[in-house]
């Protein structure tokens, strides 16, 4: 990379619910921006560059972007917006990521927000994102492509209900831990197994909820982040890896391309034994059964084991796999703004902020990844120091 | 995704603003398939370095990108790979109307190797064993109109 | 700029309804065209292309991640595949900021519209905010009549002034076989023509439905002077924010405008835009934005942009012609006027320019803008 290195030097997210009818959508973007803001010890003046994303389809918008600017007192400024689905969290940190990496400004900021409770996702088709032709004629949405995902891992792996009920558990803990987290249900495995059967075998609880909330981070150039904070977050890498509609669930049930892109950045930074060198982890799954795929391509354990460690109760925020302390996606998904929630409680955890949540000891590494339409993911190493 | 909608009684919170968008999509290359599909018959784009069928049509290869000009007839029955049923209300996008499904959706694998997705006939998830053998059932040619459900269900083939 | 960015091939389609054509298929066109020039592929291992960035609304194709749904079209599988919601020219911005971080070394831009599957004004219009400038019924064209309405009143811009801008630019338009409208049109014609917003002619608007597609390829400054002997190098680019509330701004100015340009002027050492650009596009989607947005470039004073037009200095063969391609007012879809400005100007200084060729032009000037009455907008200047 021959460009700037670069550094988070603040994040803000706002507490996450399901209704947010308190405030409109530019005020929840504001609540994140001044979170962010305070964190760094900057004022928006400071501020030189905003890059903005949601899925706005799911909130029923196009090119919110326009009117949320002025509310978040970015007039004057350059910048534009990205979307891409379920991963534009990811893409909108990435640009950030690469807009301060080409040393145009000094301090970028990236804000996502999502406002489920103002639109029946009906102009998403449920966020499936899908070929309007062809499968956008079936009722298909997140909940039948991880049905189709978990029954191929279940008949793949040999593992039962238990073990997917066992992760929504784990996840709860986590959750119960995070004030920002949504969903904080005191569940047992028995509960999980009752519960209301959406699409065999995904139940009511093992998907993500509709959530209205926002998150912001801001970046900058290596120089500029030394100076505004004694803890900067160093960005060591990221990928996109869209796999731009070539497979459908039919065709691949299994598809994603969260092996590869791992796989990619891993060489880049000189990862070989990702347990050792990476000690947090907040991956995108969309439903929690979704977790135990990720782990193994994320290269935690083997492929089809990792319901093994869930068993051994070796996965929780002071276990030997500290996989999504904050909770991760199935307590809390406002669609286009959970990459940059991953994102900030990966930051989190590398300063030793995450509170209630933190992981013990030091963080050197963090891996965050954002997920969308049908297994495109973009992936983000996070690293302590230079 | 949502299943059920609360709004704030005082429109001073919040007020609401239906909109309707109507799309004239092309099909282009695509057309070729759709008229097929009035036929009675599902044709494919064939891959020319590996040979993988795709439906719907692509015009490129994703994997290989060379261009697809070669098309397969799939036959009429295919390979149960997966089903599952709907267990509450979805919205159909064909009327825009919130309803139950009776009907699992299958994946299968057809004669000619495409894979696609569609209705089955058989509603007891139970009864769907992977491996199985389907059969297209169509609509009547008049009510056909160039769509994946023209192929009205897949029944499993009685032995 | 520190390092350069080169743009080393650039293709368009012809613009023109094309309702039987599917959208990828548009995308295929002209994305194959760039490639072909280049012999450039994706590739994995850094010897191809290594991104690509695309331009477009979601809901003008589709509702749901449509553009999720041709990325395998130009070959990204597995590949960095990131969109910008905005004109095209941000998408530009983008892919060079991508090859300044040293993230990617190729990057392919592309940019497609088909406004013939649906009623463009409908999806702008959701861009403005939803409790007081949409319901009472604003879209981008009432805006921009506001704008029209105060520019011309505030600085004396006549009707006649606002029509040569049409006459100039159908008259362009018939040097590009590109272009979509290129008819003899006279001043009088554009003053006959229907009302469609007061004070915006019909023939005063960019026509509409038209679809078409655009591409380039930019690349890190070694490898472009490998793939290309006539590189164009990106010497100034950014973009800017205005305000969002039609009645917040004096809609005679345009101060993200002028922002935008003096960063970019900044960033290419250019200090007298008219004397040292040798040929500009400039985003004008109805007749009065020519001269406001001229005005903002620093190409003529504030309020001038009248006199501007009458001294000729922007036609063919003066000292800064605008618009030799006929520019948006001859028919450019949705999102794509800004990326058309890079690819033409490209075109300029590469000496391809056809019949529309500025002779020996060295630098020039392009610009994108988007949102109701100029909100945002992007300069991006060119050198070779």
């Amino acid at each position: 990379m021959t460009g700037e290195r670069i550094a988070i030097v603040g994040v803000g997210q706002t507490i996450h619910k399901s209704k947010r009818t308190d405030v409109n959508t530019a005020e929840m973007c504001a609540e994140a921006v001044e979170a962010a803001l305070a964190d760094a010890q900057l004022t928006i003046k400071d501020i030189d560059c905003v890059i903005l994303g949601s899925f706005e389809p799911a909130d029923g918008y196009s090119g919110p972007d326009k009117f949320i600017i002025p509310e978040i007192g970015c007039v004057g400024k350059a910048g534009f917006e990205m979307q891409n689905v379920g991963t534009t969290g990811g893409v909108v940190c990435a640009t950030g990521f690469n807009m301060a990496a080409a040393g145009l400004f000094e301090n970028v900021l990236c804000v996502a927000w999502q406002k489920m409770d103002e639109a029946a996702g009906a102009f998403g088709r449920g966020g499936g994102g899908a070929n309007e032709y062809w499968t956008g004629q079936f009722p298909m949405s997140p909940i039948t492509n991880f049905a189709r995902r978990t029954y191929a891992y279940m008949t793949r792996s040999g593992c039962t209900e238990e073990h997917l009920a066992m992760v929504r558990v784990k996840q709860d803990q986590c959750a119960q831990r995070n004030k920002y987290a949504q969903l904080k249900l005191g569940l047992t495995v028995e509960k999980v197994m009752n519960d209301f059967l959406l699409a065999w075998p995904i139940r009511r609880l093992h998907m993500c909820p509709t959530t209205a909330g926002s998150a912001a981070i801001i970046v900058c150039p290596e120089k500029r982040a030394k100076k505004v904070t004694k803890k900067p977050v160093w960005v060591e890498d990221w990928f996109t890896c869209h796999q731009g509609g070539a497979l459908t669930m039919a065709e691949d049930p299994t598809a994603s391309t969260l092996a590869y892109a791992c796989q990619k950045i891993y060489k880049r930074c000189g990862i070989t034994n990702p347990n050792k060198q990476i000690q947090a982890w907040e991956v995108y799954e969309p439903a929690s059964t979704a977790e135990l795929r990720w782990m193994e391509e994320v290269g935690i354990c083997e492929d089809y084991t990792a319901w093994k460690l869930f068993e051994q109760g070796k996965v929780g925020i002071e276990k030997e796999v500290p996989f999504n302390p904050s909770g991760g996606v199935t307590a809390t998904n406002p669609i286009g703004c959970t990459p940059v929630v991953r994102v900030v409680e990966a930051a989190l955890q590398v300063r030793g902020d995450a509170e209630e949540h933190q992981i013990p000891g030091t963080i050197n590494r963090a891996l965050a990844t954002a997920y969308g339409g049908q297994g495109e993911n973009v992936v983000f190493l996070l690293k302590k120091s230079l | 995704m949502v299943l059920k909608k609360e709004e704030p009684q005082d429109p001073s919170v919040a007020f609401r603003y239906p909109r309707v968008i109507t799309y004239k999509h092309s099909l282009g290359y695509q057309s070729k398939f759709a008229h097929a599909l009035k036929m009675g018959r599902i044709i494919a784009t064939k891959c020319p370095v590996d040979g993988r069928c795709t439906v719907p049509p692509r015009i490129v290869c994703p994997m290989h990108h060379v261009r697809q000009t070669e098309w397969v007839d799939q036959g009429q029955r295919g390979k149960l790979t997966s089903a599952f049923k709907i267990n509450f209300p979805m919205f159909d996008s064909r009327t825009g109307e919130l309803k139950t499904w009776e009907n699992p959706i299958v994946s299968l694998e057809l004669e000619g190797g495409a894979k696609m997705d569609g209705w089955c006939a058989e509603t007891d998830t139970s009864k769907l064993k992977p491996g199985m053998l389907l059969e297209a059932v169509w609509r009547p040619p008049e009510e056909r109109k160039g769509r994946v459900d023209d192929i009205l269900y897949w029944k499993p083939v009685e032995k | 700029m520190a390092r350069r960015v080169g743009i080393v091939a650039v293709a368009q389609t012809k613009f023109e309804e094309k309702p039987g054509l599917h959208i990828g298929e548009l995308l295929y066109q002209t994305s194959r065209d760039v490639m072909k020039q280049t012999g450039l592929e994706f590739k994995d291992d850094g010897t191809g292309i290594d991104s690509t960035v695309a331009s477009g609304y979601d809901l003008m194709s589709g509702p749901g991640g449509a553009y999720m749904f041709l990325g395998y079209v130009v070959g990204a599988w597995q590949r960095e595949d990131e969109r910008v919601i905005e004109d095209g020219s941000m998408a530009v911005y983008y892919g060079a900021a991508q090859i300044l971080a040293g993230h990617a070394d190729v990057v392919l831009v592309v940019g497609y519209s088909k406004e013939t599957q649906i009623n463009k004004n409908l999806i702008e219009c959701l861009s403005l905010d939803q409790v007081y400038q949409r319901r009472i019924g604003l879209d981008f064209v009432s805006a921009a009549a506001l704008q029209a309405m105060r520019y011309s009143t505030k600085n004396g811009i006549t009707p006649e002034q606002l029509a040569k801008v049409v006459v100039k630019a159908r008259k362009n338009a018939k040097n590009n076989p590109y272009a979509y409208c290129c008819d003899t049109i006279t001043v009088k014609d554009v003053l006959k023509s229907t009302m469609l917003c007061d004070p915006i002619r019909v023939q005063e608007a960019k026509p509409t439905p038209v679809d078409g597609a655009c591409a380039l390829i930019l690349a890190s400054e070694e490898k472009a002077k490998k793939l290309t002997k006539k590189p164009v190098w990106i010497t100034g680019m950014s973009s800017c924010y205005d305000h969002h509330e039609l009645g917040y701004r004096d809609l005679a100015n345009c101060d993200s405008l002028v922002t935008a340009a003096s960063k970019s002027y900044k960033m290419a050492g250019i200090t007298k835009p008219l004397k040292e650009f040798d040929v500009a596009e400039i985003s004008e989607h109805y007749s009065y934005q020519e001269l406001l947005w001229s005005e903002g470039l620093g190409l003529c004073g504030k309020g001038e942009g009248g006199k501007l037009i009458d001294s000729g200095k922007t036609e063919m063969g003066g000292e800064l012609p605008v618009n030799p391609s006929g520019g948006v007012l001859s028919g450019i879809p949705h999102c794509l006027a800004g990326m058309h400005s890079v690819v033409e100007c490209a075109l300029q200084l590469r000496g391809e320019a056809g019949d529309r060729q500025v002779k020996g032009a060295k630098k020039a000037l392009a610009h994108g803008v988007d949102g109701p009455a100029g909100q945002l907008h992007c300069v991006i200047t060119l050198e070779n």
